[in-house]
């Protein structure tokens, strides 16, 4: 996609607006030779990976280390706790009408037959399509990441952005049945008339949920744009001082 | 092509431009500089009207804001202080089937599920719910007290906003909210429900939370650089 290589030798005579890109390419910390506090957003001189910021002394790193294998990991971690999630019961009730073990899924037929649409479709979203999202979205960036950096296909790295954006937001929000299946524990213990308790699936469930925000914030979306100007990047850089 | 990429992005409030070719800028005192920690770009700050937020050109993301001041954040954090202790300290939610009453609190919630077998599931409530939103509160009131009364640096202040920005990921009042509200309506069919004082008080905390995290940790740093607390 890029119409036009830049000449690295002349690129210094060139003004930014003067190459011929797709996208403007804007100065980044790391072309300035900065590193950006993760914790405190402070710009430090760059130094290598592992000193500290002088302003609030955290670990500095140019880009979040090792964060398309940590992510990977974890997603795949995820990805094989969903299956027992789904597939293992979150409850399980007892009752004087016998006993009874519920999975997400049977939960929200249950309530979609008995016409409670608006819950049906909270667990739905929240349990079920919610992490599956979440994780169709965490897959995609990691391919999209690395076509960009192979120069196969350039998706547009502002609507990876969003999608990363996304995935942020989106992130806590499946905890909402785990919130409820211990409430339900606590509150639902009346012996002889019904108990309900908590299955196997829910620490699945909850094993997915930490899993995926885990992996989200491994994922070190400055990636996507170093991998996107790879190929082209102008090298005009502004003054620094630091030699005067 | 490039029409298309430029419309699309969020209207930036200030008048905020890249880091342009040929500005000079000092590697040494970089506070007049902003970076993106979405996308890496370097911006000359502006100084913005109160409430507005700078937008990252590039990506869109936000990339600083002058919103609330410490000393307004304070009392929010107090406040919120006071509503945690009141939603923890009472039931949520009672529930009455054929005369038999049970209640339970948040703490409860969490204990119930150690009970059952399910330790990791009590462990997740426990952090989520309790120990990292009680955490944040404490050590903001550790760090706000000193700066607003002695405008001095507490101890180990940098380690305390760490520790911060690492809580505030992992608290989940407000997702507590919206499950003790699905719980509700679950059991609505199946026996009597009666909502607790900590039903509301969580509610008013979800409010009062989301008022104290739109102030972000990088914000509060800058505030302290530039009043140049000692
Ligand atoms: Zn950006």
């Amino acid at each position: 996609m890029i119409t036009a290589k830049p000449d690295l030798k002349s690129s210094d005579d060139s003004s930014p607006e003067q190459i011929d890109f797709e996208r403007q390419h804007f100065y980044t910390a790391k072309d300035l030779s900065l590193i950006s506090c993760h914790s405190c957003g402070h710009l430090n001189a760059l130094t290598e990976d592992g000193k500290h910021c002088e302003r609030c002394h955290a670990v500095l790193h140019i880009r979040k280390p090792a964060s398309l294998d940590r992510t990977w990991a974890l997603m795949l971690a995820a990805v094989i706790m969903y299956i027992p999630a789904n597939l293992l019961p979150m409850t399980r009730t007892d009752s004087l009408l016998g006993s009874q073990e519920d999975t997400i899924m049977s939960g929200v037929i249950y309530f979609w037959q008995s016409n409670d649409y608006l819950v049906a479709s909270v667990i739905f979203i929240a349990s079920i399509f919610v992490p599956m999202l979440k994780l169709m979205i965490l897959t995609f960036l990691l391919i999209a990441v690395r076509r960009q950096s192979s120069n196969k296909k350039r998706w547009r790295p502002e609507q990876c952005a969003v999608l990363y954006r996304i995935v942020e937001f989106i992130g806590r929000w499946s905890m909402i049945d785990v919130f409820v299946v211990s409430l339900l524990t606590a509150l639902i213990q009346m012996q002889s008339l019904a108990t309900i308790s908590a299955g196997p699936g829910a620490v699945a469930f909850g094993a997915v949920v930490v899993l995926t925000m885990l992996a989200s914030l491994s994922f070190d979306p400055r990636i996507i744009w170093d991998n996107y100007y790879r190929y082209a990047t102008p090298v005009a850089l502004p003054n620094s001082t630091s030699q005067d | 092509m490039q029409q298309e990429h430029t419309t699309s992005l969020p209207q930036s409030h200030s008048s905020l431009t890249p880091l342009q070719h040929g500005v000079r800028f000092d590697v040494r005192d970089t506070s007049n500089l902003a970076c993106c920690e979405e996308c890496d770009v370097v911006y000359q700050r502006v100084e913005l009207k109160k409430g507005d937020k700078a937008y990252c050109v590039c990506c869109g993301a936000e990339l600083y804001r002058r919103g609330r001041t410490l000393s307004e954040l304070l009392p929010l954090v107090l406040t919120s202080l006071i509503f945690f202790i009141i939603s923890n300290a009472f039931p949520i939610v009672e529930v009455d089937l054929q005369g038999n009453l049970s209640e339970t609190t948040l703490l409860g919630a969490a204990m119930a599920m150690f009970h059952a077998g399910r330790a990791p599931v009590g462990i997740l409530v426990l952090l989520t719910t309790f120990v990292f939103p009680l955490f944040e509160l404490l050590l903001l009131l550790y760090v706000l007290i000193p700066i607003n009364l002695f405008k001095t640096k507490p101890q180990g202040m940098a380690f305390a906003l760490r520790v911060i920005r690492v809580f505030r990921n992992w608290g989940m009042i407000e997702v507590f909210l919206i499950g003790v509200l699905v719980t509700l309506v679950k059991l609505a069919g199946m026996v009597v429900v009666i909502p607790g004082i900590a039903l509301w008080s969580f509610a008013v905390l979800s409010i009062f939370l989301v008022l104290v995290t739109s102030v972000k940790v990088t914000d509060i740093w800058d505030e302290v650089e530039k009043n140049d607390y000692r």
